[in-house]
């Protein structure tokens, strides 16, 4: 299902619906190709780890092999599917998992295995791809939603910014970044001691009311007509388009949604007081709340490595596993206690895996050529592995996949059909993937 | 990717026996890391035991040098070589060996001790008994006269007694006599003498830089006399060996200029009369000979052969020179000639010549094929006019009636953004508004080209250019210390050309920052550097070939790795690296060779566009070979790269300043030449590039050109009804018949808000104001937090959290309120109206005065009987509706 909307079709209603803040119906053409879609109102979660996340530590464990490493396998729900013995409440969940162990890719950098990963396609060539987020939200965003269509919380785009970006989309399937962990100093913790996530900047300025505030927006945008009525086609549009997404946001009931403050303690602590798990608790409630496409990020951040163990691989990645299992585990749990798990897909993977071998410093490299994600949820059929990979790890045996036979998995599990496709800025349809589907992981 | 390439001796007459040089050393002293690097990058990098490498490179992380070190480096040799050199001596570690063959080091020895010294070690070679050193071939091509080469393009001469040289080629002859300091040149068939002189100092006119540059195949230009300053010989090397039945003798010299430049050279002397027979280009096998002739004829003859006495000559002394010289390096293997300057009284012939020869070489088609510019000498008045043809002559074809011109207020704003990356100050905006001459416009572009700001402004867009994103480079001194570098640079009005060349020679330990946090940031790559210098020098995105042809062009894989094979031999240690250390060490090597991916085709340094090598061995310029035989792969790209003949270079150049001031290339996107997305215009193209590269790569002058053209000064909207056409609009823009609107980047951004709320000022800006771009940690941080993905300028790229942070934001709020503002607080004056007050806003962030239609509307706002803490909140609402307006956040 590809929207044929050329940007300069889009920025035209826009300009039409010029002139009043609280704009509403951009896109009339679209909510009536959403309405006949009988898949509509279905929600990716991706679960990004960034700086690589070892397979071997994880979901593809080799406990009779010296590559094995120091941690124990444990029986999942599902007979003969282990994990880890540091993702219990996934393994209890593991019914709902289709762990994809053949996994296999090129790029062993940070910054291209990013690009690769999040986009489907290498860093080259004359295109700038839309980020995986920024194409399910072209894909699945509805017309009447104040919130923004793509949401990341916690996210480090340092390795790649491009990575992050909504490419030949536009600003408006860009994503709305909470808690980015590229930014120094924009976590801090709250009175009860959980990071404080919020979209910075999201309130107004101290000092100025809600009076105000209109006050200053109407001089705004009787400064704005003239300027932007003459020069609709370009930047002038689309900074015109994101002010008013921005003021919208700001005056949305819906932005409730980041106010994590309005949920049950307790339900907090089970997500666990960090980053990745208070993202996962709002990722529910965007999801809640319509938004199609959510992200959180667990590994690198500004100042730590994350998933990247090169060194102290085994105590690093026991720490990483409870966050993990604690926020993901969670918020398996918690979409199915709002009905919610049926109509959200999760994708798990970071930029590559690491090496099977240990390294002389108790870490693991790099290591594209055999690695795992995880698809689970609405339109999985969990509780398998798909895939294998030999005795050492090192390569993949049986069911190997490449980045755009998951995305394309992923698309069809999100009732896209296996190669959906955007619309390029010159009327193009460039496919999102066109990878094969792996039909035995569809439910 | 680096394999080792075994150097076998092509005779195997004179087997070299091997000669260990002992490099002592302190071990206390805090250089060892340094000529690790040496070692490294000289043999073992080179290596395939990567076990090895790595632990070197680890070791590079380390110092002080560890004391388990020089066991390990040794037991590393010892597995490497078989044998161990023993680094761990009885005499506490003092010393690091490495074994060389056939080599003896003669670092920095003056010639004559050089010599000396050669016979002095003559005895590990397997000849030398007479004396063939490079002083003894100077004096035998004294003492002989007249020397001959045939290149591919026609005749050359030098007579090194009298220190002249002659070329002839099929367009023209030209004569280069060094102490009459003439040169003549004429045409083919033309009965008129072009006489220029050529400028040079008196230290340049030596023996052994006049012959090194004849036998590399060098112009005898200002530029080449530059590059040969104060030429030593720092080592010399050679064999003896029979070939059918004669002996020659194959002589290697290694030069150093006084500009730190290795130059080098490979010839075949005659051991009798110590004559070179022959010049050699290539490496290893793939050597080719230039045969070397020494005519009867006496130089007289020669000269009154080509410059018969009857001709007549017009002396172009009163035309600015150094175009002859510029114009006509051959060095690159160019194809074509272009013509020298003609003086007044030859314009006619020579322009229409010229014209045909514009055309011919027009880059159209694929890239693959271009030509060299043609380069038309003009003076900057003819090239504005040219541009501003060429565009008419393109909207009339095109049936587009281009927007009304922009205001000069307008102008105003739009050359403060392009050129010093800010909007101007209050003050700035009035003096330009007082100022009611004509010309005021251009007045205002030369006083900003000469701004402080200006340099700031360019090396922040060339480091945009050159620094991928999301690469830590804090351990190298930040992308500011690149920015500084780039900036001093541009401040000191160096040629493009040689800052190019400086980026692309950068040598030295990568904590020394400037030009080598390009090596850091690419990882000392060879693929990396291959894919960004082709980007940003060449237009061209050749790393799309780098995995399999190109998917558009006609660019092959093969094309993109023999272009990478120039940044190969690089000292770096082998593998993909995840971090480079500061420690380490960017010099050239001898070893070091990139290979088809997923195969071991070893591919040879080739220059783009130049044809695979003939497999016949004989000479060809696609390596740059027979230049400067074994020469650094790296000086060998630099010189083709940044060469005036070079088809790419400053086409590709221009078209990004161009794309930078009109918001898109005349070829768009900018990287992308080639056959499948030809330039809007390929007249204009040129245009530019011949100016540019006639104007020594000046890219203030070429700005210059381009922010004085109409084109720059057309208006950003398009008021009419009949202009509001979708399609008439975006093919006005494509052609710019209108001017397209240009996102501000973080860094303009923020020093605009910085400009027009005086941040960080206590009071009304001097009359000569400059910004702190350097060292500005509030600016650092907006530039963090407002980051957003580098793409096509005429995009809005930033998205919602950056119009919170505009909106809401601390810096935003604190620089807008009545109580922190600046500018605010500066209009409770009494003295002020209501309406100055607020035209005092306009010009601090729009660059004007309000219209009256703004003043009325916002009198609403800021009534008249407001109270004074009423007014100043008015005010500040108008200033904050300002900052987050589009026009103020565009250049348009």
């Amino acid at each position: 299902m590809s929207q044929s909307y050329s940007r300069r079709r889009m920025l035209q209603s826009m300009a039409a619906g010029f002139g009043s803040v609280s704009a509403s119906g951009w896109f009339p053409g679209l909510a009536q190709a959403l309405a006949n879609d009988p898949n509509r109102r279905r929600h990716c979660i991706l679960l990004w780890m960034s700086g690589g996340p070892s397979q071997t530590d994880t979901f593809d464990m080799k406990p009779n092999h010296e590559n094995g490493g120091e941690f124990k396998e444990i029986q999942t729900a599902v007979p003969g599917l282990r994990f880890s013995e540091h993702l219990p409440k996934l393994a209890a969940l593991s019914d709902k998992l289709a762990i994809m162990r053949g996994l296999s890719t090129k790029e062993g950098d940070h910054g291209r295995g990013t690009y690769l990963m999040r986009t489907g396609y290498k860093p080259m060539g004359p295109i700038q791809y839309p980020c995986i987020g920024s194409s399910l939200a072209n894909q699945l965003a509805e017309e009447k939603m104040t919130l923004p269509s793509n949401v990341s919380i916690g996210t480090y785009r340092a390795f790649n910014q491009d990575a992050f970006s909504p490419g030949f989309l536009g600003p408006r399937f860009g994503p709305l970044f909470v808690g980015a962990s590229d930014v120094p100093g924009s976590v801090s913790n709250d009175d009860d001691g959980f990071p404080s996530l919020e979209v910075q900047s999201l309130r107004r300025a101290a000092g100025i009311d809600e009076q105000r505030m209109q006050q200053r927006l109407k001089i705004w945008q009787s400064l704005q007509s003239e300027f932007v009525s003459s020069r609709s086609a370009g930047a002038a549009g689309m900074h015109h388009e994101v002010y008013e997404g921005a003021v919208r946001l700001m005056h949305s009931d819906d932005a409730k949604a980041f106010d994590l403050s309005q949920e049950p303690k307790k339900l907090r602590e089970a997500y666990g007081a960090n980053v990745f798990g208070q993202g996962c608790l709002m990722a529910r409630r965007l999801i809640q709340r319509g938004v199609p496409f959510v992200e959180v990020s667990l590994g690198t951040n500004s100042g730590g490595v994350g998933w990247d163990t090169h060194s102290d691989n085994f105590r690093a990645v026991a720490d990483l596993s409870k966050t993990l299992d604690d926020g993901w585990g969670t918020l398996m749990q918690d979409l199915q206690d709002h009905g919610l798990l049926e109509s959200t897909t999760i994708l798990w993977m970071g930029e590559f895996g690491r090496t099977p071998a240990i390294n002389p410093s108790a870490g693991r490299d790099h290591f594209p050529n055999a690695w795992t994600s995880v698809l689970a949820g609405g339109g999985i059929a969990g509780g398998q592995a798909y895939g294998k990979t030999s005795e050492d790890g090192t390569n993949v045996v049986d069911g190997k996949i490449g980045v755009q036979d998951l995305l394309s998995t992923l698309c069809s599990a999100l009732g896209l059909g296996s190669a959906p496709s955007n619309m390029s800025p010159s009327g193009r349809p460039i496919p999102i993937s066109e990878g094969t589907v792996i039909k035995e992981v569809l439910a | 990717m680096f394999s080792r390439q075994q150097q076998t001796t092509a005779d195997p007459v004179a087997t070299p026996k091997k000669c260990v040089i002992i490099m002592t050393h302190d071990p206390t002293s805090s250089q060892l890391p340094d000529d690790l690097g040496q070692i490294d990058g000289d043999k073992l990098s080179a290596d395939d035991d990567s076990g090895f490498a790595v632990m070197l490179s680890d070791a590079f992380d380390a110092p002080p040098v560890p004391k388990t070190l020089v066991q390990r480096l040794d037991d590393g040799i010892a597995a490497q070589w078989g044998e161990s050199p023993e680094l761990i001596p009885s005499r506490l570690g003092s010393t690091v060996a490495a074994a060389r063959s056939g080599t003896n080091w003669l670092r920095t020895w003056p010639l004559a001790a050089g010599v000396a010294a050669a016979f002095m070690i003559a005895f590990v070679l397997s000849s030398g008994s007479s004396n063939h050193a490079w002083a003894a071939v100077v004096d035998a091509i004294k003492r002989q006269g007249l020397m001959q080469i045939e290149a591919a393009d026609g005749l050359r001469w030098l007579d090194l007694s009298n220190l002249v040289v002659g070329r002839q080629t099929e367009s023209q002859s030209q004569w280069v006599d060094v102490r009459k300091r003439s040169v003549l040149t004429r045409l083919a068939n033309s009965d008129t003498v072009f006489q220029t002189p050529l400028e040079i100092d008196a230290d340049d006119s030596s023996a052994d830089l006049l012959l090194a540059a004849f036998l590399l195949d060098r112009p005898l230009s200002s530029e080449t006399l530059a590059q040969f300053r104060g030429i030593t010989v720092i080592e010399q090397k050679w064999n003896e060996r029979t070939v059918g039945g004669r002996d020659i003798i194959d002589l290697h010299v290694r030069f150093k200029t006084a500009s730190d430049q290795p130059i080098s050279l490979s010839l075949q002397l005659d051991p009798e009369t110590s004559l070179p027979l022959a010049v050699q280009s290539g490496n290893g096998d793939k050597t080719q000979l230039t045969s070397l002739a020494y005519p009867d004829q006496s130089l007289t003859e020669l000269k009154s052969s080509h410059f018969p006495n009857d001709l007549t000559i017009v002396d172009t002394s009163t035309v600015p020179v150094g175009s002859i010289s510029s114009s006509d390096d051959v060095s690159t293997g160019n194809q074509t000639e272009s013509q020298p300057r003609a003086g007044a009284n030859a314009e006619d012939t020579a322009d229409s010549k010229q014209r045909s020869e514009f055309v011919d070489t027009l880059p159209i088609g694929p890239a693959k094929k271009w030509l060299p510019v043609a380069v038309v000498p003009s003076t900057d008045a003819e090239v504005r006019t040219r541009i501003n043809t060429i565009l008419d002559e393109l909207w009339q074809r095109e049936e587009v009636r281009p927007v009304d011109m922009a205001t000069d207020l307008v102008l105003l704003r739009r050359a403060y953004l392009d050129l010093a990356g800010r909007t101007p100050t209050v003050t700035e905006v009035r003096r330009f508004l007082q100022d009611q001459g004509a010309d005021r416009y251009e007045r205002l572009v030369d006083q900003l080209l000469s701004s402080p700001d200006h340099a700031s402004q360019l090396a922040a867009v060339w480091r945009s250019f050159l620094i991928p994103e999301g690469v830590d480079l804090d351990a190298f001194g930040g992308r500011e210390a690149f920015e500084k570098w780039l900036s001093d640079r541009f401040a000191a009005r160096e040629p493009y050309d040689q800052i190019v060349r400086k980026l692309l020679l950068a040598e030295g330990r990568l904590s020394q920052s400037g030009p080598l946090l390009f090596y850091s940031a690419l990882k000392l790559d060879a693929d990396q550097l291959a894919a960004r210098t082709s980007r940003v020098f060449l237009g061209m995105r050749l790393e799309c070939a780098q995995c399999h042809d190109h998917p558009f062009e006609p660019w092959t894989q093969e094309d993109f790795w023999s272009y990478a094979a120039f940044f190969a031999q690089i000292s770096r240690p082998k593998g993909e690296l995840e971090n480079v250390s500061s420690v380490m060490r960017v010099s050239d090597v001898d070893r070091g060779d990139v290979m088809l991916p997923e195969t071991e085709t070893i591919v040879p340094p080739r220059f783009l566009g130049q044809p695979l090598p003939p497999m016949d061995g004989t000479p060809n310029a696609a390596s740059g070979n027979q230049n400067a035989t074994e020469s650094a792969r790296r000086q060998r790209l630099a010189a083709w790269l940044t060469g005036p003949k070079n088809p790419y270079f400053a086409r590709a150049t221009v078209n990004r300043v161009w794309a930078q001031l009109l918001g898109r290339g005349i070829v768009d996107p900018v990287d992308d030449f080639g056959i499948n997305n030809p330039p809007v215009s390929p007249e204009l193209l040129d245009t530019l590039a011949s100016q540019f590269i006639d104007d020594g790569f000046d890219l203030q002058s070429l700005i210059r050109s381009i922010v004085l053209s109409n084109a720059y000064r057309l208006s950003s909207g398009s008021q009419t009804t009949a202009n509001s056409d979708d399609d008439a609009t975006e093919k006005r823009l494509e052609l710019f018949a209108q001017m397209n609107v240009k996102t501000l980047t973080a860094e303009q951004l923020y020093d605009c808000i910085s400009v027009a709320t005086m941040l960080g000022q206590d009071n009304a800006p001097a009359a000569q104001y400059t910004l702190a771009r350097f060292g500005n940690s509030q600016r650092d941080m907006f530039l963090q937090q407002f980051a957003t993905p580098t793409a096509n300028r005429a995009e809005y790229l930033a998205g919602i959290p950056q119009a919170l942070m505009l909106m809401n934001g601390s810096l935003i709020s604190g620089a807008t309120s009545e109580q922190t503002s600046g500018l605010i607080r500066s209009l409770e004056a009494p003295f002020f109206t209501d309406s100055q007050r607020i035209d005092v806003l306009f010009m601090a962030t729009l660059s004007r005065p309000a219209t009256e239609k703004e003043r009325e509307l916002l009198s609403r706002f800021v009534p008249e009987n407001a109270s004074p803490s009423e007014r100043s909140a008015g005010l500040a609402d108008v200033l904050w509706a300002l900052i987050n307006s589009a026009e103020f956040t565009l250049n348009h």
